[in-house]
């Protein structure tokens, strides 16, 4: 086993360094692929959910974006695409605040759960996107993805790593913003 | 009826109040309320910028023997170089100019065009607006005149080169600029992904894709370059030449619809500038599609009102303000967009008939409800017949912008420079590449920035007057931009430069910073420090009650209070900051009995002030 393992780090290692890839998971699960079609929402209002959209769209990936997602409306998808992060601006622009937007959350992932939907969470605003209302949202709901995407910066204090290792869900941390694109096509293939 | 003779007597004791102004009016007072820092005082040279290193360059380039149009050009291409979100060489410019030997005033319209291929069916989803696609990316891209703006000034009243002045902004473009606090935090929270999604942009600006801390060194030895080819080859070289090709590459290749033709067709306007008295001042503006009508036309209001009944920062002050505000900025909207477009005027909007059909639309005391409607300056002035009844205000509803633009990340930038030389020559003028960034993107490898000026257009209708919109967007016309440069002459020479930033919130802005000079004798640091109001915001489409009162003047004398009551619809207090988004203005005024320059500059912005 021991030797198995070090030759999986060998291997990680001459990849990162061929491809200058160092993202990194944190367990053995492998991340899930997404099924068609597929929405992009947000919990919490801030605006990753287009970065995520228009990179998709780069790859040839066709996603519906749609902030305030309902429940109903998710059940019309396959795979669900969350971007975490709180915008206190972006709460006001919408008529949202923390409580209906964990209310949305919730009945969301109850959905996702009953229909057999993919819920994929990407956390990419780095560490500006760790408030104190952005941590509510990710303890309360980040153990209920089946695959997290977390840029290292927002992870400095392994809340996401340690959430994937309790949860056994598959992880990958990103060492740099650029790599969204690359998991994006490992993800949407 | 009865709030009609209220408003005509109101009037009529404001018109009769009026006084005369006299040199006595403008000694300072002290405001010691608001902690300032001193204005800047000098004999000679003056500039106000958004950067030191713009102020220093524009004085190293005078005491170099260059006058205060060298020195202006110099000053733009470093903020060019050193605050690259805000402006650049495909941006847009409006200047007035001064050149004292002449002894009149000038303006240049170096605006942004629409590309001939450029439609507004282009930005259509399913049969309706989908503004998303003028904001950011290939469709927001326009053909920009600030460069070709530049050069025009150099050539008709300057003393230097191009090589000249561009020699400041290369060395920093070349050698880096380290990055202030407040354009890390600025580039930061503006577009947080723009790295992300803008690669070319990211390769100069953001390693990494990631926005870099306060203290990084940037370079852009590309338009370092660019620069050194219009030395060397001139203008052509940017419109016609080896720069127009890459950057017409590029934007093909991004699927946006700029052709060589659409470069080589921009041309400068030369124009007579917009002018209208205040007192016994001579003000100038930028006629349309610049915005300068705008705060001439709330000053021009205000000369009318008896402010002796006012006390500042009082909500009956605010009230006033804001109503005139509101009633000018309206008819930006109307009748500011290009005049070989639309139907289009600054100078109607500004005389006595129409100022006074203006303000008997005010009722003292009260915010007019939802959105206050242009009046028509054709019909009040003659110019088509027809009894002319003031259009009431419409319903106020939400407007839906672009998805990315409802985030408060987005920040309407621009910039403004005054120069002033020791012989009286001067310039006040504007310029912009849209929103932080422009579109977004670098075109090529020229390092030039593009613009997003796509957005500042309408589709078809106006959504503030409900209206087919003035300022649709057209292939080949220039759309409306709020830049809003100004000069005030006294007895023939210069007595005042003012301008501003901050989109839509730009004219009240200036006007606000005005009304502090000449009403309330500060000086012009004062005047462009002490806390202001915003009604509406600095987007497009925000013409209802909306009010932001800073601060220092909202939480004293139950002022917020008595301006709810009035009908306001006040943004709440845990929403208002001191450096909120109530425009940005910078000043220099000229003392006519000593020929001193004092010069302010905006402190909730990186305002400097910089003299010989």
């Amino acid at each position: 086993m021991k030797r198995t393992q070090s030759w999986i780090a060998k291997i990680s290692a001459v990849v990162v360094a061929v491809f200058g890839l160092a993202m990194t998971t944190a367990n053995a699960v492998e991340p899930v692929k997404a099924e068609f079609p597929v929405l992009v929402t947000s919990f919490g209002q801030a605006p990753d959910g287009n970065t995520i959209t228009v990179l998709a769209k780069r790859i040839g990936a066709q996603l519906t974006y749609d902030t305030l997602a309902t429940p109903e409306k998710v059940k019309e998808f396959k795979t669900v695409i969350v971007s975490i992060g709180v915008s206190l601006k972006g709460f006001g622009a919408a008529g949202v605040n923390l409580d209906t937007e964990i209310a949305r959350a919730a009945d969301i992932l109850k959905v996702a759960k009953d229909d057999n939907i993919k819920v994929i969470g990407f956390h990419i605003g780095g560490e500006g996107r760790r408030d104190q209302m952005s941590d509510k949202i990710i303890e309360t709901y980040a153990g209920d993805f089946d695959t997290l995407v977390v840029y290292k910066d927002g992870n400095q204090d392994g809340i996401f790593t340690k959430i994937a290792q309790e949860k056994n869900i598959p992880f990958i941390e990103l060492e740099k913003l650029p790599q969204v694109s690359e998991v994006l096509k490992q993800i949407l293939k | 009826m009865k709030l009609k003779w209220q408003s005509v007597a109101f009037t009529v004791t404001a018109a009769l109040m009026c006084s005369v102004t006299s040199a006595d009016a403008w000694v300072f007072k002290r405001y010691d309320q608001y902690p300032q820092r001193n204005a800047a005082v000098s004999q000679n040279g003056m500039v106000t910028a958004t950067s030191p290193l713009a102020t220093a360059a524009g004085i190293e380039i005078m005491k170099k023997g260059g006058n205060a149009f060298d020195a202006a050009v110099a000053t733009a291409l470093m903020l060019n170089a050193t605050d690259p979100s805000m402006c650049g060489p495909m941006g847009a410019a409006f200047f007035t100019l001064f050149p004292a030997k002449e002894g009149k005033v000038v303006a240049l319209d170096a605006g942004t065009m629409t590309p001939l291929g450029m439609t507004p069916d282009l930005y259509k989803t399913d049969g309706k607006e989908d503004r998303s696609k003028m904001l950011e990316g290939p469709l927001s891209w326009t053909i920009g005149g600030a460069l070709a703006g530049y050069i025009a000034v150099l050539e008709k009243y300057g003393t230097m080169t191009f090589a000249q002045v561009s020699e400041p902004a290369i060395y920093y473009l070349e050698n880096g600029f380290p990055m202030s606090q407040h354009d890390a935090e600025a580039w930061k929270n503006g577009f947080p992904d723009v790295p992300l999604l803008f690669p070319n942009l990211a390769r100069v600006f953001a390693k990494d894709a990631t926005w870099q801390e306060a203290g990084t060194v940037i370079k852009n030895p590309e338009l370092a370059q660019t620069y050194r080819t219009v030395a060397k080859e001139g203008i052509d070289a940017f419109y016609k030449g080896s720069i127009a090709k890459e950057m017409v590459r590029y934007v093909q290749e991004q699927g946006g619809y700029w052709t060589m033709d659409d470069l080589a067709a921009y041309k400068v306007q030369w124009k007579e500038p917009l002018k209208m008295t205040f007192k016994d001042l001579d003000v100038y503006g930028v006629p349309p599609p610049a915005s300068s009508m705008t705060w001439m036309q709330m000053l021009k209001m205000a000369e009318k009102v008896d402010w002796s009944k006012f006390q500042l920062h009082s909500a009956e002050y605010v009230n006033m303000m804001t109503e005139i505000e509101r009633l000018a900025h309206a008819d930006s909207y109307g009748w500011g967009g290009d005049p070989m477009f639309s139907k289009s005027t600054g100078d109607l909007t500004l005389t006595d008939k129409y100022i006074a059909s203006q303000l008997e639309r005010i009722v003292p005391g009260k915010a007019a409800p939802g959105k206050v409607q242009p009046g028509d300056p054709y019909k009040v002035n003659g110019v088509t017949t027809g009894e002319y009844t003031p259009p009431a205000p419409l319903p106020y509803k939400e407007v839906k912008l672009a998805l990315r633009e409802r985030f408060p990340e987005y920040p309407g930038q621009t910039t403004h420079i005054n120069v002033i030389d020791k012989d009286g020559n001067a310039v006040s003028f504007t310029h912009t590449l849209g929103t932080y960034f422009g579109g977004h993107d670098l075109l090529g490898n020229t390092g030039v920035i593009a613009n997003n000026a796509a957005n500042w257009d309408d589709l078809e209708i106006s959504h503030w007057t409900e209206a087919p919109s003035n300022l649709a967007m057209k292939p080949g016309a220039r759309n409306r931009w709020t830049l809003c440069p100004g000069m005030m002459l006294k007895d023939g020479k210069v007595f005042m430069l003012v301008g501003g930033s901050g989109a839509d919130s730009t004219q009240p802005a200036v006007f606000q910073a005005i009304m502090n000079r000449l009403q309330w004798n500060m000086n012009p640091q004062d005047a462009v420090s002490a806390p202001r109001h915003l009604y509406g915001d600095m987007r497009h489409y925000t013409a209802g009650t909306k009010l932001q009162v800073e601060p220092e003047i909202r939480d004293t004398n139950d002022v917020a209070q008595k301006l709810v009551d009035m009908g306001y619809d006040l943004v709440p207090a845990s929403q208002t900051y001191r450096v909120g988004t109530p425009g940005y203005a910078l000043m220099i005024w000229v003392d006519p009995e000593t020929n001193t320059r004092f010069g302010g500059a905006e402190t909730r912005i990186n305002g400097h002030v910089s003299v010989y």
